[in-house]
């Protein structure tokens, strides 16, 4: 409540040097608008209200605009009293000063009404109530649920999210400029989210199958993200410069989500998915635009941005006294085991997350006549990782000899894109064009294929002579290589490993494409 | 947070600098024989220099002398002289598209000033000037009191199959004015493909969507190498703008050995039992029943149990 009285306090302060200033005649308009709404809403409500509320209400809209010489005043607010309203308000003196406010609230309705056994919904900790069966007993199959939906809960999958943003930009009639911008984003709801639960291994001599049952859990989404925006520049008609840098703190309430295994019926057997961590970034880039002579232009803009995380793995996992998990029984079990929790071996529990982009593009265009023009560009990307490399170690049930690890592997990739279009403008309003472009990804330590290869040639006509149409049509031959890498897989083509062969990822296969559209 | 203390002192700027002279994109030259003058215009179109007064630019430009004498209307129409002795809209730089004036002059008038501003730097090489899309075609400057165009009103009517997309059952909020479609794409010119406004489609997504940035313990190759392999940003029939169904999308790549390449129909889904629980491959959320931390996972792993895998995204 301080922070907008400040925010208030310096919006009319502005108004103030916007008035003092101004020499000319003022002028005003605005309105004021309350309505009443009944609404009879049958069916899927949720779509009908995704993003908007349309309940019965009373709400209103006002606007107000003031303007005296080149000073103005906007002030705009729309359906106060919902859960969409919207408020703006932008003061400022052209080619001097603008002051920007506003506060935005935006609904998401997926699913209204909808039921579940557990309880807590909202919060990170999903359970229920239920007398523990005897082992050995449950021939029925089913979860130890509620089966009464007078006990469940009932709640609704939506999200409201809330922004609010501020934002000042100084010109001061010279050719310099400075920008700032702060941005809050608050989410607050509930998604959904499903999770396997395992197979009834509290039945005796029961068979298992591959991975068991799935639960639908009511996952809670509590998230803020905080944008800072920064930027300066040159601006005349020949050359404009910018620099700009952004920080970005994002913030999760919750870590993670523990919830009761349904299918675990002897004992109260608690399991956990992750949620989305905390994270931090930062982005610097720099860009310049230049008029040419002949009627052309360069540009060329970089940037660099790098995000952070930092977690605490859990090396807990639930397991049987038969060292398996709920979920997987290799053998027909002659009684249900009794759960617990196995430690595994972790090279560190400390999770780094660490990632960065790089960029740097170029650009070229020009009309040396009055019929043609030329574009001819360059953009290199590459996205690094140097997160922490976590090696799990565990032993296998069956032979506690044998130890099985895994680690997880940083992603990175680069890639390169040119490319050149000419265009020439016929009689008729009508314009052909021509296109070159190519595109080249190679990808970090990938199994199946580490780089990929497009070029693509297209001719485009395009005709602008009728006032109500545009019509175009083009031709598109794509060419796409890949270095597959699994060619050769498989002892022979027996081995059922081989049929890896013949089967590729949709962007790392040979394609060989023409469209016309 | 201090940010209202800050902007507190931000405020006071203006008051200091308010009295320093204006400053102007440039200085036009002028065939100075064939200029007339607003008056000469105006004893004719009296109703357009009655809606200029009142619009952005001629509040924003009214107050140089210039503008008001000498280089008014003819500054963005061109010298009047030869018009006002044939009267023909052939003589005079008109902005109405009907008159057949080619872009590149319409957008050249505009530029005059315009080009100094780090919005529109990179008009020469966006689409919309490759395409010969110009000023007048998107922005009123007579009509409106604000001649920003409106992006849900005026993109829409040229891209026609946005129109259908942002209709579609998952949608973002464009058409309840919640995103406008410059909150993305930088209309008057970009470097980037499809002109949005950052380096890639992932770091502007990230701008909203901070929950997907990670880093993640383990990542998912194709969602770290762009949203766009899985998702229509402007609106599918499908939950969570994804492009095609649950299954058959993953299956775009996932479609070698185990489970992941079964034809999932109506057999395996509909004709299952509880102690055969095949359905969950198809029905409810598919392949995402399991696997549901699909934009990657803090969950720890380990070799023998891989149903509480983080690497498998399952937790």
């Amino acid at each position: 409540m301080r922070r907008s009285k400040m925010i208030l306090l310096s919006a009319i302060l502005l108004v103030s040097t916007a008035v003092v200033s101004a020499a000319e005649d003022a002028s005003y308009d605005g309105s004021v608008s309350l309505e009443g709404r009944v609404t009879d809403q049958t069916g899927q409500s949720a779509f009908l209200n995704q993003y908007e509320d349309m309940d019965d209400a009373v709400f209103g809209n006002f606007w107000a605009n003031y303007y005296k010489g080149k000073a103005y005043l906007e002030l705009e607010g729309r359906n106060f009293s919902l859960t969409d309203q919207s408020y703006g308000l932008k003061v400022g003196r052209y080619e001097t000063f603008k002051f920007s406010f506003s506060y935005d609230e935006v609904p998401h309705k997926i699913s209204l009404g909808a039921r579940t056994f557990y309880h807590g919904i909202g919060s990170n900790t999903l359970t229920y109530s239920a007398v523990d069966r005897q082992k050995d007993t449950d021939t029925e199959l089913i979860p130890n649920v509620s089966t009464d939906p007078a006990t469940w809960s009932v709640f609704n999958y939506e999200e409201q999210r809330r922004t609010f943003g501020v934002g000042l930009e100084l010109s001061l009639n010279s050719p310099y400029f400075f920008r700032v911008k702060f941005t809050e984003d608050k989410q607050e709801g509930t998604r959904p989210a499903g999770v396997v639960t395992g197979v009834f291994p509290d039945v005796a001599e029961y068979m298992l199958s591959a991975m068991g049952n799935v639960v639908e859990l009511p996952k809670p989404v509590d998230y803020k993200t905080q944008n800072t925006v920064l930027e300066a520049g040159y601006r005349s008609e020949r050359v404009v410069f910018k620099l700009s840098g952004m920080l970005s703190d994002f913030k999760n309430e919750n870590k993670e989500l523990s919830w009761r295994n349904p299918y675990v019926t002897t004992e109260e057997l608690h399991e956990i998915i992750s949620l989305p961590p905390d994270n931090d970034y930062y982005k610097v880039a720099g860009q310049v635009s230049v008029q040419l002579p002949y009627r052309s232009a360069l540009a060329v803009r970089g940037g660099y941005s790098k995000g952070t995380s930092e977690s605490l793995i859990d090396p807990t996992i639930p397991v049987s006294t038969d060292g398996f998990p709920p979920y997987f029984l290799p053998f027909l079990p002659l009684e249900s085991p009794i759960y617990g929790t196995r430690e595994l071996d972790l090279s560190t529990n400390r999770f780094e997350g660490v990632t960065s982009r790089a960029n740097a593009s170029v650009a070229f265009s020009s009309r040396p006549t009055k019929s043609l023009d030329i574009r001819a560009y360059y953009k290199y990307f590459e996205r690094d990782s140097d997160s922490s490399v976590i090696t799990f170690s565990t032993t296998d049930p069956e032979d506690p000899t044998n130890t099985g690890t895994v680690q997880n592997h940083p992603y990175g990739f680069e890639k390169h894109n040119a490319g050149i279009d000419l265009g020439y403008w016929l009689p008729m309003a009508t314009k052909a064009m021509l296109g070159f472009d190519w595109s080249d990804i190679g990808r970090d330590e990938l199994p199946i294929a580490e780089s990929t290869t497009d070029r693509e040639v297209w001719f485009e006509l395009l005709n602008r002579h009728f006032e109500a149409c545009t019509l175009r049509l083009k031709y598109a031959h794509l060419d796409r290589s890949s270095d597959f890498k699994l060619g050769d897989i498989g002892e022979s083509l027996i081995d059922p490993i081989s049929i890896k062969r013949f089967v590729r990822y949709y962007d790392s296969t040979d394609k060989n494409r023409d469209a016309v559209r | 947070m201090r940010i209202g203390r800050y902007l507190s002192v931000f405020a006071f700027l203006p008051f200091l600098i308010s009295l320093a002279g204006p400053y102007c994109c440039n200085s036009w030259a002028s065939d100075a024989d064939d200029i007339l003058g607003n008056s000469t215009c105006v004893e004719c179109h009296e109703g357009q220099a009655e809606t200029y007064k009142r619009s952005l630019h001629g509040r924003a430009l009214g107050a140089k002398k210039e503008m008001k004498d000498r280089y008014g209307c003819e500054f963005c129409h061109g010298p009047g002289a030869k018009h006002a002795e044939d009267e023909s809209a052939e003589s005079i730089v008109s902005f109405e598209r009907k008159r057949g004036t080619q872009a590149e002059v319409k957008n050249a008038a505009c530029l005059k000033c315009h080009s100094a501003s780090d919005e529109v730097a990179l008009w020469a090489m966006g689409q919309h000037e490759q395409f010969d899309v110009s000023c007048s075609d998107c922005h009123s400057v007579h009509a409106d009191s604000k001649p920003h165009a409106n992006p849900s009103d005026r993109c829409l009517v040229c891209h026609k199959d946005i129109r259908s997309e942002i209709r579609r059952l998952s949608h973002h909020p464009v058409k309840e004015n919640k995103v406008s479609c410059n909150d993305c794409h930088n209309s008057h010119g970009a470097m980037a493909r499809a002109m949005v406004r950052d380096d890639s489609i992932n770091e502007l997504c990230y701008k909203c969507h901070a929950e997907k940035r990670g880093p993640f313990l383990w990542e998912h190759v194709p969602v770290e190498e762009n949203c766009a392999n899985c998702h229509n940003p402007h609106g599918s029939n499908r939950p969570g703008l994804l492009k095609a169904r649950v299954s058959t999308l993953c299956q775009d790549c996932h479609n070698g050995v185990s489970h992941s390449s079964l034809p999932y129909d109506q057999t395996s889904a509909f004709g299952s039992t509880r102690s055969d629980p095949a359905s969950r491959l198809l029905v409810g959320r598919s392949c995402l029943n399991c696997h549901t931390s699909i934009h990657g996972s803090m969950h720890s792993d380990n070799a023998f149990f891989l149903e509480s895998s983080g690497r498998f995204l399952n937790r």
